[in-house]
């Protein structure tokens, strides 16, 4: 079978011939992100499927399944720091393949519908991590949870009632538990698997309407060159993880409970900038106009910006302004996130990283 | 070769090494090693032993599921139940045995506390980041004992049941709530300060309690000198004494001092008994007028004294107090110092001295505090204080190193120096030792709010007596609060002798006489009983009540059998003789005309005093009515016992009255 | 030379897929060791149950675990209480000898072994030690021949 890698679409330098570029090292690799965020995804769902034969989603069994796991589980604790380091990398490795994506603009024509499609799996990958956070039941499940059901609350006119539905109920207890474990466990991973071929099967034939003439002789064989290549990456970022799950635990917290409240409570790490933003002002404007303009230029980027030039390598200097303007929306967003999980303290107040805090 | 083909077998085989290093991460776990050592040990002590040691490698866990508890703690202890590891070191050693604790049944951390569900120390014995319910100290081990048990454990828990009986004695429940008892007032009504004591006294007395009777429970509020003094103008409020003259003799008044034994319940320069204050000063404290009313009446002051009505004539009252007035002066006082305090007092200010008294609390011990009542909860609600959460816990401006960090940890330092964690906070100083401060403690960490499944508990411990004398008898009893001293069917104090069956024991004439001018039975004791004034209508009433209902079927039974014994015979008496002072050495520890031990009652009017009944039942078990006796069972047969009760009985004085 | 390079190259190769075999048997080697648990939720397949002298002559039936102990003179034995039919706890028969099953009539003889009635299997015999406390130690994992006795 033969396959074009897709550095043979450009190779015949027509997206670049006449245009100087920017780095001849960067010119226009991936760093085969796409790749290693569907290799985290299959670690995901494996070590996932092995979790849940020792997991309840009841209320009163979900953390003694967690200690069970970390304590008398022969690879309990392995499988278990393998699956949350590999959601916390896909979450930004998923950011990183878009802004890769953005810098070498190939969300031009036609690939408009890919980058929607990207985008929506970068937020099936957000509800998925949410609806995973909440899981062991400990206390920056519960009360991560508590902050965000109330952000999505503050949305007007259906907000009460969205919050509702999510949580099954007014309270986070067993209800909010069943869904969420249902979202993650069966939904995302549906929706994921779904769109992620998609997403793959459209960049093959993306390919073939930009480059009609792809049907030379330029053919590398899948076996092994191919497999080679992928296995690698697959096995780069698989010794990633395995590193992390042995030097690091995953963490855990003390046991959900509802009457003492941590001094302050955050959200989790990919929410945190969500949260400083929303301490900046109304949660109408903050938590809900914004965010979701902000998600709708995102989404409509392809539509919105139709240049003609500069697209397939990084950086190239005539899209200098969309290269700003992108950079600026990621420092901004990584930036908050930074803000939120170093220096904020109790009330939310502002703290050097450095400062203790009070403890009451 | 492309870059990716020389770099895959590089990076495949560097997962299959981290492939082995995860494997090795999982399969070398900590509890591995106690069990290896634990093997070692057991076959060491099974050589000989002609079967071969079985011993299975893996985690052992105790599930219950009425208790919600999982503890893997078998896994590294491993001796528990086999006696030969008995002085093992530890984790080894054989648990001890505490009647039926089946921790098979009952797991190990309902008792213990840490974290069951663990299976490495740190993790197991807590605090860890996400498991703060560490391993109780030794010293707070008994904690647990009541969830199970119930809260009547003098003799099984020790140690709880007396930070159970200080809670109550000093007035804790006062601010604090603890399951569901009411608020007990411990300390004098404050009504008529000013009439009562010197405003220089109540001064010094506010600034530091234990300077002036240092077995006060009442605790130092540390107040600054301005403080005690607008509390003391505020409780000096109205007017003062009437200034009458008390005029007596001193030296009949020294005398009837001496007579009553005042010192078995008060203390003069520090000797004496526990229950009464210090009287070696008080009169720098109290108005003479005052101490008049208190000798004569002390219920009409305060109901719930535990002072007896002696019943002195009025001017056995004056000779008292014009001693005391002499005698009990405070010689280290200053009388420039007392001026100035006085005059600190009378410019203090009475609404600031209230709003002290409010904030201090005063009214969780003192009733009848004048414009001040009720006022909720001052203190925090202690019935779940035991599972409180570490975070709602403020160890102020003191560095606690993480592991220290836990809830006994914090409620020790507290209850020791209550203001210990920093500046502003109220509960005032007990000066507890640190003895009575970890009693306290276990029995607050007692207090879980929570209950165990009915199946699991078996209250054990003697229930307290509800016995109140009624009629004649009891109102007798109030008056002269006989009961703080003595017990009757398990309700009293246990100064002097059980009463409950007394009606059985004594003789009518003797215990009448006793009754008027008691006088010494153990030559040991200290303590001695007061004198009252008992008159004859109430002393007829005690014996009547006493010969009919505190007697037992025991010794009545007897009256028949004694009957026949013969016990003036003479040949019998000489016989007694003989097994008293050569075969059973009784004089070791009793008393006849002076001769002999000391350890036991005097036995020389005997025969006056008990009844033969009682004497035989007595030496037929001496243990069976004080299990404390010291008298030594020498299973006694029938013929000796009749010998040593018919010379017991015949022994008379030497000494004429 | 080619030729060395190409011997190298397969050479290479091999290791790699060699490695990759083993990383990817190996994590399912482990996923398949995970599954089995070490640690069961259920009451203990070795239990103790009270010393020897507590038990008299004759059949005890111990309710809390649905076993019989018999003691003959120094001679303990311990035998499931639960038929092998569908499972109903049966009862001893002094006056008859024999185990009855209150369900569907089968019965036991004292050794056993099924005498009348659907039950297919003859009633196991556990086997009894004695614990280092002195109790004794029954072990439901451990089925022995009906002959097996402790003795104490």
């Amino acid at each position: 079978m033969a396959l074009h890698t897709r550095n043979e679409t450009f190779e015949n330098g027509s997206a670049t011939s006449g245009i100087p570029v920017v780095s001849k090292w960067l010119e226009d690799k991936t760093f085969g992100l796409g790749l290693i965020n569907i290799s985290l995804f299959v670690i995901l769902n494996v070590t996932g499927i092995l979790l849940m034969f020792y997991y309840a989603a009841d209320t009163d069994r979900a953390y003694q399944d967690i200690k069970d796991l970390q304590f008398v589980i022969t690879f309990g604790a392995i499988f278990r720091n393998m699956h949350r380091w590999s959601a916390y990398a896909m979450i930004a490795l998923v950011f990183l393949h878009m802004s890769r994506v953005f810098y070498m603009a190939e969300y031009r024509r036609p690939r408009q519908l890919n980058w929607v499609i990207g985008w929506c799996l970068f937020l099936c990958t957000l509800i998925a991590s949410l609806t995973g956070y909440l899981l062991p039941w400990d206390q920056k499940a519960y009360w991560g949870m508590t902050i965000m059901s109330n952000v999505m609350a503050s949305a007007p006119i259906i907000g009460e009632k969205l919050k509702y539905v999510v949580l099954g109920g007014s309270e986070i207890g067993q209800n909010a538990l069943s869904r969420a474990f249902d979202l993650h466990v069966k939904v995302m991973p549906l929706i994921m698997s779904f769109l992620i071929a998609l997403h793959v099967i459209r960049n093959r034939t993306d390919d073939l309407i930009a480059n009609p003439q792809l049907h030379g002789d330029a053919e590398v064989s899948v076996w092994p060159n191919i497999i080679c290549r992928e296995l690698s990456k697959f096995f780069i970022i698989l010794i990633i993880i395995m590193v992390a799950a042995i030097l690091f635990g995953a963490p855990l917290e003390e046991e959900a409970n509802p009457s003492v409240t941590p001094i302050p409570a955050k959200a989790p790490w990919f929410f945190l900038g969500l949260q400083e933003l929303l301490s900046w002002g109304a949660p109408f404007w903050f938590a809900i106009v914004i965010p979701n303009m902000v998600l709708l230029f995102a989404f409509l980027v392809p539509y919105i910006e139709r240049g003609q030039t500069g697209g397939g390598v990084w950086l190239h200097p005539s899209r200098r302004l969309q290269n700003i303007l992108f950079t600026a929306f990621v420092t901004v967003a990584i930036g908050l996130i930074i803000l939120g999980a170093f220096f904020r303290g109790p009330a939310w107040r502002f703290y050097w990283p450095w400062e203790s805090w009070p403890l009451h | 070769m492309s870059f990716f083909q020389r770099i895959f077998p590089i990076l495949a085989l560097l997962s299959f090494l981290l492939l082995i290093g995860l494997v090795w991460k999982d399969y070398d776990r900590p509890y591995l090693e106690y069990q290896r050592k634990f093997k070692a040990l057991l076959d060491q002590k099974s050589t000989g032993s002609s079967k071969p040691v079985e011993f299975g490698f893996g985690y052992r866990q105790r599930w219950s599921k009425e208790l919600g508890r999982v503890d893997r703690c078998e896994t590294c202890h491993l001796g528990l139940d086999d006696p030969r590891f008995k002085d093992a070191p530890q984790p080894f050693t054989t648990h001890p045995v505490i009647a039926e604790h089946a921790y098979e049944k009952f797991g190990c951390t309902e008792c213990h506390g840490g974290q069951g569900m663990a299976t490495t120390v740190e993790d197991a014995h807590g605090p860890t980041e996400n498991w703060n319910k560490a391993l109780y100290h030794d010293n707070f081990m008994e904690n647990s004992c009541s969830l199970c048990h119930g809260e009547y454990l003098q003799a099984q828990a020790p140690v709880l049941f007396r930070g159970q009986t200080m809670f109550f004695e000093y007035g804790c429940r006062g601010c604090h709530k603890a399951d569901g008892k009411a608020r007990t007032v411990t300390g004098p009504p404050l009504d008529e300060m000013s009439k009562r004591v010197k405003s220089d006294w109540l001064y010094r007395w506010l600034m530091g309690p234990k300077d002036y009777w240092p077995q006060t429970k009442m605790p130092d509020a540390k107040f600054t000198s301005q403080e005690a003094a607008d509390v003391s103008a505020f409780l000096l409020q109205g007017p003062g004494p009437k200034g009458q003259a008390i005029s007596g003799d001193a030296g009949p008044g020294k005398t009837t001092l001496l007579e009553s034994r005042c010192t078995t319940c008060h203390t003069i320069e520090g000797k004496g008994g526990k229950t009464g204050p210090e009287l070696s000063k008080v009169a720098s404290k109290a108005y003479p007028e005052r101490l008049f009313k208190v000798v004569k009446d002390p219920h009409a002051l305060w109901s719930d004294s535990k002072m007896p009505i002696f019943g002195f004539a009025d001017k056995d009252i004056n000779d008292i107090v014009t001693f005391m007035s002499q005698e009990y002066m405070d010689l280290d006082l200053n009388e420039n110092e007392a001026a100035r305090q006085a005059q600190l007092v009378a410019s203090g200010s009475k609404e600031r001295g209230k709003e002290l008294a409010v904030k201090q609390g005063c009214v969780g011990c003192h009733s009848k505090i004048e414009g001040v009542k009720e006022i909720g909860e001052l203190g925090p609600d202690m019935s779940t204080f035991g599972v409180v959460h570490i975070s709602l816990l403020d160890f102020g401006d003191i560095k606690v190193p993480f592991k220290e960090r836990t809830v006994p940890n914090w409620i020790y330092n507290k209850i020791k120096s209550p203001r210990l964690f920093k500046e502003g906070l109220k509960m005032p100083d007990y000066y507890f030792s640190a003895e009575e401060a970890t009693a306290i403690t276990t029995y607050t960490l007692s207090l879980k709010g929570k209950e165990v499944p009915a199946s699991y508990t078996l209250p054990l411990g003697e229930r307290p007596s509800d016995y109140a004398p009624q009629g004649a008898f009891g109102k007798i009893v109030d008056k002269y609060r006989c009961l703080v001293c003595h017990k009757i069917n398990g309700k009293g104090g246990e100064v002097a002798n059980d009463l409950s069956q007394e009606g059985s024991r004594v003789q009518e004439a003797w215990i009448k006489k006793f009754m008027k001018a008691p006088d010494t039975i153990r030559p040991m004791l200290e303590e001695r009983m007061p004198p009252f004034k008992i008159l004859d209508p109430e002393n007829d009433a005690i014996f009547a009540y006493c010969r009919t209902t505190l007697v037992t079927d025991k010794v009545e039974d007897l009256t028949g059998p004694v009957d026949k014994m013969a016990l003036g015979d003479p040949q019998i008496i000489r016989d007694g003789e003989k097994l008293y002072f050569e075969k059973y050495g009784c004089n070791a520890c009793h008393q006849i005309n002076q001769k002999g031990g000391l350890v036991g009652p005097d036995l020389t009017e005997t025969g006056k005093r008990l009844r033969p009944e009682w004497v035989v039942y007595y030496l037929h078990d001496p243990k069976a009515f004080v299990k404390r006796s010291v008298e030594p069972v020498y299973a006694l047969t029938d013929k000796e016992i009749q010998a040593l009760t018919a010379f017991v009985l015949s022994s008379r004085s030497s000494v004429t009255h | 030379m080619s030729a060395d390079k190409f011997t190298r190259r397969n050479f290479l190769a091999g290791v790699g897929w060699l490695a990759t075999l083993g990383t990817f048997g190996g994590l399912t080697a482990a996923s398949a060791r995970y599954l089995f648990p070490n640690v069961l939720y259920e009451p203990p397949l070795e239990f103790k149950i009270a010393l020897p002298e507590e038990y008299p002559e004759g059949v005890t039936f111990v309710a809390a675990k649905r076993i019989f102990v018999i003691r003959e003179q120094n001679l303990i034995k311990v035998v499931s209480g639960v038929c092998t039919h569908i499972g109903c706890t049966i009862r001893w028969s002094d006056e008859r000898n024999r185990f009855e099953c209150p369900c569907h009539g089968t019965m036991f003889s004292a050794n056993g072994a099924v005498t009348a009635g659907p039950a297919p299997k003859p009633l196991p015999w556990y086997e009894v030690s004695l614990a280092p406390d002195g109790r004794l130690l029954v072990n439901e994992r451990q089925i022995v021949p009906f002959q097996q006795a402790l003795t104490v």
